[in-house]
């Protein structure tokens, strides 16, 4: 064979690895925003989907393959060292997240169908009345100290930009802020329901 | 090496009152049954004349019909790894002549370069013939010593001696490889030997014995193939601890290992280490109705130095559960409970909230020291939001009725995914690590019902095989090696278990 030093190139490896997986996560929004789980033995998973009427549905899911396609071509090897590499790096990273994304968002539609919370505006601009709508078929998260609203929300970034024009407009309406601090009042007082179900009783 | 000889061994001495200067009993190829004594290092006069007491038993008292149902005289056979002096041979032909009105078969004397040759013509059968298991052969010779035992790469080796794996096998052959695991382990475990490593041996010896039951589970083999060598494992992970036992009750450096500079990182996992060993030794007597005479030892241990243990992640569970159980079992219920609690509140004071949390039972102490001390920077596994042990800890605090300390901690508790890994057969349980089976995750009842956690904690010990069981002795040692396979299942079984002891 040809002279070769396999033991740091193993250690290499193993960085530039990590490297790509930490530009997944930061490329990735739900592997940014979601909680992280690391399986380590068996090739399937059950959790529990607490339903709107606090039934509860067991999901038993496997595992996804993602597939990247990488190309090395000999007369570029030599090159691929430094921002060359690195770039090709990035590009990996940006493919797996994009798949890793459609994955998260298809999950979590088949979750919001089962749960009724899946509202769907049918390719139409965001509206006021689908915008109330959406605020009152899903469960809100309160801050226990500050009282404030957890959570965040998904969107393109096309969407965002367009939702943040809106919302601008949106706020001098003072109908529509109403309705939504009335959403929001009602959506305190279940939350403070199923915190206060959070104890042994008889 | 006796079975391979075609000797079916029948019993292996743990110092109990059927012993009578018999450590192992087996049956000869020929059908007669055979007795050995066995002793270590080189035997002359003076040692001749301490063990001849034991040695007269040997020969003179027969083997209890508990053990062996034979008429026959029993062969005597007093073994030594190192070498008899001559006049000790002398006396061993003078006394044969005496015996021979008890017993009319002479006493055999077997020196240490008879056992390597027999070793050696056993080497043939039992060596990896493939490069790559012979290789790891040699790299867990060289590297297991002092530290932890690599329990992973062992189970690696175990599964390709076993051929796990593979297609069905014959009981024959099942047995014989079974035999060559056991030979192979003394084999990787002799640096351990050496060092003193009472740890590492009482791992590697569990992780050998829950092969065998794997094997025996997967294959469903009838006991005579592989219960002996079961026994002979157990027995070796018992005497590890026994010798463990002993250096703590000798130790004088008030537990400080090596390096004065780095230990006291490590001090408080040393103590939680012993604090659970010693106590799973004295559970495993005690589950065997075994008289044990450290057991006081133990309690003044855990008394003194349980404050000095530390948590250092969900595979301390099953040592802080051991140490528990022992001290309930002298009264101390409170300073149990407490132990209990304290685990409890660790994983729900850091898997309940944001940051990493709470390293899960698939980390030793070791690996958990090097991730939260940045010497595995390429790790960046969390253990926020589930735990592997707490439901077993809430039924177990459930089943000793503190409804007030369980309710005060209830909201915390929902908060966390109880998190349970099913293998999909039970032969699986005794693998370290499986493919097949599926990862559970729980939602904990908001609100939960007292009366109905009570009812289901005392059930029956789900999901756990029947092999273990019906080895509750061996569960409590099981756990302590295998922490990933500690759940509901396994903390019902010891319970029941000793409640019934």
């Amino acid at each position: 064979m040809l002279p070769d030093f396999p033991l740091s190139r193993r250690e290499l490896r193993e960085r530039l690895l990590y490297y790509v997986k930490m530009q997944v996560q930061e490329r990735s929004v739900f592997a940014k925003l979601g909680r992280q789980f690391t399986q380590h033995e068996g090739r399937a998973f059950t959790y529990e989907q607490i339903l709107d009427d606090q039934e509860r549905r067991t999901v038993e899911s496997r595992f996804e393959e993602i597939r990247t396609p990488v190309e090395f071509r000999y007369a570029d090897v030599p090159k691929l060292v430094g921002d060359a590499r690195m770039e090709k790096l990035n590009g990996l990273a940006e493919d797996i997240a994009r798949q890793q994304s459609a994955l998260a968002y298809r999950v979590l539609d088949e979750a919001s169908q089962h749960a009724g919370t899946a509202i769907d505006g049918g390719g139409k601009p965001m509206t006021k009345e689908l915008f109330l709508k959406s605020e009152e078929s899903r469960e809100t998260e309160f801050d226990p100290v500050t009282g404030k609203v957890q959570g965040v929300y998904i969107a393109h970034p096309d969407m965002a930009a367009a939702m943040h024009r809106m919302w601008q407009e949106w706020e001098k309406d003072k109908v529509f802020m109403k309705a939504i601090d009335e959403i929001r009042a009602r959506k305190y007082e279940e939350w403070r329901d199923r915190e206060s179900r959070r104890k042994l009783v008889d | 090496m006796l079975a391979s000889e075609g000797e079916t061994v029948l019993y292996i001495s743990s110092h109990g009152a059927l012993e009578q200067g018999k450590d192992i009993v087996t049956l000869g190829p020929e059908k007669v049954p055979r007795a050995y004594q066995l002793k270590s290092g080189n035997l002359k006069l003076p040692e001749w004349q301490r063990f001849k007491g034991e040695i007269d038993e040997l020969v003179e008292l027969p083997i209890s019909t508990a053990i062996v149902r034979s008429r026959q005289h029993h062969r005597p056979y007093f073994v030594t790894n190192g070498r008899i002096g001559e006049t000790v041979l002398n006396r061993i032909e003078t006394a044969n002549k005496v015996w021979r009105r008890h017993n009319p078969r002479a006493l055999q004397a077997v020196q240490g370069h008879e056992l390597v040759s027999r070793f050696i013509k056993a080497h043939g059968s039992f060596l990896p013939r493939e490069t790559e298991a012979f290789s790891n052969l040699l790299e867990l010779i060289v590297n297991s010593g002092a530290g932890p035992f690599d329990k992973a790469r062992f189970s690696e080796f175990l599964e390709s001696t076993l051929r796990l794996s593979g297609a069905s096998i014959t009981p024959r052959d099942a047995g014989r490889s079974i035999t060559n695991a056991v030979l192979l382990t003394s084999y990787i475990v002799q640096n351990c030997e050496r060092a003193g490593n009472h740890w590492a041996l009482f791992e590697a010896w569990v992780v050998t014995a829950s092969y065998i039951l794997a094997m025996a589970s997967k294959y469903r083999m009838a006991a005579k193939w592989w219960n002996g060598s079961f026994a002979l494992c157990c027995l070796a992970a018992v005497r590890a601890l026994d010798a463990l036992c002993q250096e703590c009750a000798g130790n004088q450096t008030a537990f400080i290992q090596g390096d004065p500079l780095t230990d006291g990182d490590f001090y408080p996992m040393r103590m939680t280490i012993l604090a659970g060993t010693l106590s799973a030794l004295s559970l495993y007597h005690r589950l065997k109705s075994e008289k044990w005479e450290r057991q006081d030892y133990v309690h003044d241990f855990l008394s003194e130095h349980i404050k000095d243990a530390k948590i250092w992640g969900e595979s301390a569970t099953p040592y802080m559960v051991a140490a528990a159980l022992e001290l309930e079992h002298h009264g101390a219920h409170r300073h149990a409970e407490r132990l209990i609690v304290q685990m409890m509140h660790s994983i729900l004071a850091l898997n309940s909230q944001k940051g990493r949390g709470f390293a899960n039972p698939y980390y030793g102490p070791e690996q958990v020291f090097r991730l939260f001390s940045g010497m595995d920077p390429m790790n960046s596994e969390v253990f926020i939001g589930h735990s592997y042990h707490l439901e077993a800890l809430i039924e177990m605090l459930a089943r000793r009725l503190l409804r007030t300390t369980l309710a005060h901690f209830w909201e915390k508790i929902t908060r966390v995914h109880f998190t349970w890994f099913k293998p999909a057969e039970d032969w699986q349980w005794f693998r370290w690590h499986t493919y097949d089976g599926i990862l559970e995750q729980k939602t904990p009842n908001a609100p939960q019902s007292w009366s109905a956690l009570l009812e289901a904690s005392e059930g029956g010990p789900i999901e756990v095989p029947a092999l273990l069981r019906d080895r509750p002795e061996f569960a409590v040692l099981f756990m302590l090696v295998f922490p990933h396979r500690f759940g509901v299942g396994l903390m019902r079984l010891i319970d029941h278990a000793l409640q019934r002891v």
